[in-house]
């Protein structure tokens, strides 16, 4: 079947926004993990995948690496994809270490069709109204974004500048 | 907000041409981390922008005991028309406990123009001639202008800062 796939980062000119903690209960974002992703961007738990998950007791820190996937779909056309990929050390006598999250979003816009009418009658509707809309969704997928990263810094009690409500 | 284009034409300039410097400044006095907050939040006022005109690159934060040490990168895209916008980089650092610390805030004010060359016709000789026409005899005069503005806006920010750090020391002090 005929596709047409277009990426958007939603940080756009950059791809990735990278936040960093050191602190006590560093793992904090991994307990919450779901529960939190579900909250923020509105979505079950089937839109969630953890894709990697590998956590290192035998050594001292405890060693961790996770990555999620959050898949977010606003209309027939345009899907947000929400990705997470967490490193973080914690010492075994304290509840102390670090945390570093590398974010990247993206807004994908896909359509199928065997058709070639139809697919010249979609890069049509595209032009004519669909670049504002996906104007607006870059916004949205941004917003979400700020959501989660302002959800995260409550949790850790640290710098933060737009409470969630 | 960027051009939306696969391939562009991009002319970056330095707000402060002719001396590419970036202006710094210093803030040693109780609650550095306050700082954080309130520097985010004059960028909003000052600059009229949205919380979606602001990225937040880079956060770091590390807390041990009353202490917090942070260092952030925020990009503020201002946009001006369709085709120039500002895109100034804020870049905070901070060490210090309630009663004690230093901060430390340095602009790099940049202003972007963007022309798509996606299409054929964005990419052919005679667009390109009547696009070059455009630019030298009414689009320069406009850059330059925002050029001033952009200058303005940094002076205006810095000065608002000053007075918030002082209103800090009074408060915390």
């Amino acid at each position: 079947m005929g596709k047409i796939i277009i990426d958007d980062d939603c940080f756009a000119p950059r791809k990735f926004i990278y936040l960093e903690y050191k602190g006590p209960d560093p793992f904090a974002l991994i307990k919450a993990g779901n529960k939190l992703f579900r909250r923020i961007f509105e979505v079950g738990s089937s839109k969630i995948a953890e894709r990697r998950f590998m956590w290192d007791w035998t050594g001292d820190p405890i060693q961790l690496y996770e990555h999620f996937v959050i898949r977010k779909e606003v209309s027939n056309y345009t899907t947000f994809y929400f990705s997470l990929r967490i490193v973080g050390f914690k010492s075994k006598s304290r509840n102390e270490g670090s945390i570093r999250i590398e974010f990247e979003a993206q807004a994908r816009h896909q359509y199928e069709s065997n058709n070639w009418f139809m697919t010249n009658l979609w890069w049509l509707y595209w032009y004519i109204f669909y670049a504002k809309a996906r104007q607006n969704y870059l916004k949205l997928c941004k917003e979400y974004a700020d959501k989660l990263l302002t959800a995260i810094k409550e949790m850790y009690k640290i710098g933060n500048i737009n409470p969630v409500i | 907000m960027p051009v939306f284009a696969r391939t562009k034409l991009v002319l970056q300039e330095d707000c402060y041409r002719e001396k590419p410097e970036r202006p710094y400044i210093n803030y040693i006095g109780p609650n550095p981390a306050k700082v954080y907050e309130v520097a985010y939040q004059l960028i909003k006022d000052v600059f009229n922008a949205s919380d979606s005109d602001i990225e937040e690159e880079n956060y770091t934060w590390s807390k041990s005991g009353d202490k917090d040490k942070f260092k952030v990168r925020w990009f503020l895209h201002k946009d001006l028309d369709v085709f120039t916008y500002l895109y100034i980089r804020f870049d905070v650092s901070g060490e210090g406990s309630e009663k004690e610390g230093k901060v430390s805030i340095v602009i790099k004010p940049v202003m972007r123009t963007e022309y798509p060359q996606d299409t054929l016709w964005q990419r052919s000789l005679f667009y390109e001639i009547l696009r070059t026409f455009w630019h030298r005899v009414f689009y320069h005069k406009k850059r330059e202008e925002y050029a001033e503005e952009c200058r303005y806006l940094c002076s205006f920010y810095q000065q608002k800062l000053k007075e918030a750090f002082q209103k800090l020391r009074e408060q915390y002090g």
